[in-house]
């Protein structure tokens, strides 16, 4: 190859690195100058049964059912969503290795949009019939929705076994033939040890996403600041007595969880759905309420309840985590535990290492300091993250906060301690058990000062 | 083995990422691939052809094979490597599409790897093998992908008259052994075979979007003679015949037998019989013909005209939809015991009007192969 072609190619490659990484960043930037008309099929292989699901262009399906009022608001009227669920379901089919057929069972029905195009969006369940050993390692799967009218549609099934990350393509649904063999995505285990490990699966995303998820623990840790205070007056105050703020941050984090599970569970179970835009941004309202709190007493002793009430919402948002491990309905009460379990976890880890230099400098008279400067972070990345969720901005210059790294969170950790006990060290610094009224009267008494 | 084509983005919205900070990763409105992450949703799978199909014949390969060589010999060896393939590597032989290489890449090297010598050598190929006609489509064709990419529509980047068009040659241009010279991008594509006296140009894919445009005061309508002989043919039935051509089996909103479907199973045929039509109609139908299979080199164009006319009698004339030159979804199609042409208005999300696409086949010789199956 010669330099003046190699230089060119590297402009190129590199052009292409950007661009690739401003489509994985913005997930905008659709690449094909044709409509993104193709329905998409996605399936998750279990070991009893293979959810799913479908995502049905808007605009083809009206073609295919020669409805042009078809619109996506009229897709998801409760009638007519019945009525496509049943038409559906009427063309999709599987069957096992032996020919025997399965059940089909299409549920759910929201308009997502796709590269800017609606979809109507289905939930899919195929179950084997009972007793049906082995079952979902192969099988054949059969869909001719639009197509059977709509001849040019083409239809993308892709599978993965039930909890894998990624999709791979399987083939795809024309004119010409509408059955597929679906073969090699069985989950890897048998089933016992597959709920086994499904479960130290979910165990493992509840921490990988919580730890990952600053602005859950943000939420959290800025909830905790004034753990060690009470409200007098409109303002914080020093609170005497490390049981009695220990009990706090206790009421807290188990407010917190009992919040989250709710929802997490209704959501999971296909009770609740909630926009996810709205989610996110209700989680960026949650962080800057609590800051807010921090700063000045909102609600006089009710962090426990504003933990419970926003962790309502964090639970919704759990839940779209969960909803992409693509759970089989049997195992799904199993994963919802290990998944909430790894989420309770890694939040005990963190309040473990958080709280006690928290409460370490609540002894100290820098604490006002460190609380008014925690807040005020929070608060800036709450309102960063509510522009960016809510549209006002396109992208976040504080994204990279979002994600936490586990070093980075020692370090802050790490930092928080050594200044705790730096703090304590220097004795002018720190302060008596008493009220900050009494401490005032008491403060040049130095021998009252004990070590809590 | 297939390859399925998908926009650069599918692989990472499809994965599941737990470090999101929005505690939503990839849920439905992130996409799925197929219909997340722009699932073109093209497949191309190893068929098998032969080097058996049926052609009239009349191929200039003695005229062909030195521009090819003389191409490959302006390439160092690595793009050299780079454009040559086996002859039987079926896969890469039929990855060709209606999509930008943005989303569906083809084989081969772009035009915009080439330097401008090594650029006109691989033009001077398309002047050889194909008419005047022929090969200013080509560039017509590409032009419009220039255009395109001026107007900065929604999905219209790296689009381009060189960077998305690509030259490949499967086996060793011969005079007595099969070969193929594939050149293509958004919306083209020839397939050329070449063995000895036998010629097909099929799967022949040309699209245009806009349909019309005008670039330094030339106007320009790349599928012009296409367009105006069909929609003149629908546009001249009378309103029996219109209704007895209707294809009723279904509907479209783009092509049946195009990219990727190359297990040579077409449609029942359903239309209107050409022996059903008048004469004057009928030579729109020759008329019509003559615009695909003109592109080629005269010689061999004149003889499957011949071949073609001579099959008009068991010919059939088909619509659906619409039969306007702008009307959504007009969708035409020819079909013989040789020949398939389709031709539809189809939408894209770059330009608000419809655009053309359509694609030759011949049942008989696509890829040069008398048994395309799947």
């Amino acid at each position: 190859m010669t330099t003046t072609r190699s230089v060119p190619r590297a402009v190129v490659l590199a052009a292409l690195v950007v661009l690739l990484a401003l489509w994985g960043l913005g997930g905008a930037g659709s690449a094909s100058a044709h409509p993104l008309s193709t329905t998409a099929v996605l399936l998750d292989v279990g070991d009893t049964t293979v959810t799913g699901q479908l995502q049905l262009p808007v605009d083809r399906l009206a073609i295919a059912l020669e409805d042009p009022d078809l619109t996506p608001a009229a897709a998801v009227a409760p009638a007519e969503l019945a009525t496509l669920r049943d038409y559906v379901a009427d063309h999709t089919a599987a069957r096992g290795a032996d020919g025997t057929a399965w059940s089909v069972d299409v549920t759910g029905g929201r308009i997502a949009a796709v590269d800017g195009v609606d979809h109507l969006v289905l939930d899919l369940t195929l179950t084997p019939p009972v007793g049906e050993t082995a079952p979902t390692g192969l099988f054949t799967f059969s869909y001719d929705a639009i197509v059977e009218h709509l001849l040019s549609h083409q239809i993308l099934v892709s599978a993965r076994p039930a909890g894998a990350t990624d999709y791979s393509t399987v083939g795809l649904i024309n004119w010409q033939d509408h059955d597929l063999a679906v073969d090699g995505f069985a989950p890897a285990d048998p089933a016992p040890a597959g709920v086994a490990a499904g479960f130290a699966t979910a165990v493992h995303l509840g921490i990988e996403h919580i730890s990952g998820g600053a602005d859950h623990l943000l939420f959290l840790i800025t909830l905790l600041l004034p753990a060690p205070l009470m409200a007098a007056r409109g303002r914080w105050v020093r609170r005497p007595g490390l049981r009695r703020s220990s009990w706090r941050v206790l009421h807290v984090v188990t407010a917190f969880a009992v919040g989250h599970s709710i929802t997490l569970a209704l959501a999971a179970l296909g009770y609740v759905h909630v926009d996810s835009r709205v989610v996110e941004s209700l989680i960026a309202v949650s962080i800057l309420a609590s800051a807010v709190h921090a700063m000045k007493p909102l609600v006089p002793g009710g962090e426990a309840a504003i933990a419970a009430g926003f962790g309502l919402v964090h639970g919704l948002a759990f839940a779209a985590v969960i909803d992409d491990l693509g759970l089989d309905r049997g195992s799904l009460v199993v994963q919802l535990l290990g998944f909430n379990l790894g989420i309770e976890l890694t939040q005990l880890i963190v309040v473990a290492l958080v709280m006690p230099s928290l409460l370490l400098l609540s002894r100290t008279r820098l604490y006002p300091a460190v609380r008014l400067t925690g807040a005020a972070i929070s608060a800036a990345l709450a309102l960063g993250w509510l522009a960016e969720r809510t549209g006002l901005l396109s992208s976040n210059v504080l994204d990279g906060m979002g994600e936490l790294p586990v070093a980075r969170g020692l370090a802050i950790a790490g930092g928080l301690a050594a200044l705790a006990v730096v703090a304590f060290t220097v004795r002018r610094w720190r302060v008596t058990d008493a009220p900050v009224a009494t401490a005032r009267r008491t403060g040049s008494t130095r021998t009252l000062v004990r070590t809590p | 083995m297939t390859v399925t084509a998908c926009s650069s983005d599918s692989s990472t919205s499809t994965s599941t990422d737990s470090s999101s900070a929005s505690g939503n990763p990839g849920g439905p409105g992130g996409g799925g691939p197929g219909g997340g992450g722009g699932g073109v949703g093209q497949t191309f799978t190893a068929v098998d052809l032969d080097s058996d199909g049926v052609s009239a014949g009349g191929a200039n390969t003695a005229a062909v094979v030195p521009v090819v060589q003389a191409f490959l010999a302006t390439l160092d060896a690595d793009d050299a490597d780079t454009v040559s393939y086996d002859f039987d590597d079926t896969q890469a032989r039929t990855t060709w599409s209606n999509y930008p290489q943005t989303a569906v890449p083809r084989e081969g090297i772009k035009l915009s790897d080439l330097s401008e010598d090594q650029q006109q050598a691989a033009l001077a190929i398309l002047t050889t093998a194909l008419s005047t006609d022929g090969a200013t489509q080509d560039e017509d064709i590409r032009t419009a992908d220039d255009y395109l990419m001026s107007l900065g529509g929604q999905g219209a980047d790296g689009f381009g008259s060189l960077v998305d068009y690509s030259i490949a040659v499967y086996g060793t241009p011969s005079t007595t052994a099969p070969f193929t010279v594939q050149f293509g991008g958004h919306h083209l594509a020839r397939n050329l075979t070449y063995n000895g006296d036998a010629i097909s140009q099929t799967p022949q894919f040309v699209g245009t979007e806009p349909t019309t445009f005008t670039v330094d005061g030339t106007a320009y309508e790349p599928l012009q003679a296409e367009s105006t002989a069909l929609f003149a043919l629908f546009d001249g039935l009378t309103d029996d015949q219109r209704t007895g051509a209707e294809i009723t089996s279904g509907t479209f909103d783009d092509l049946v037998m195009g990219p990727g479907v190359d297990n040579g199973q077409f449609p029942e045929t359903e239309g209107l019989a050409v022996s059903e039509l008048d004469e004057s109609q009928q030579q729109l139908v020759i008329d019509a013909l003559q615009a695909y299979v003109g592109d080629l080199s005269t010689e061999a164009a004149t003889a499957t005209m011949a071949q073609y006319t001579a099959e008009l009698d068991q010919t059939t004339i088909g619509w659906s939809n619409n039969t306007g030159p702008t009307d959504e979804n007009s969708y035409l199609r020819i079909d013989g015991p040789s020949v398939w042409i389709e031709f539809v208005n189809t939408r894209s999300q770059s330009t608000p009007d419809i655009h053309f696409h359509s694609v030759y086949r011949d049942k008989n010789n696509d890829y040069g192969s008398s048994n395309v199956s799947g």
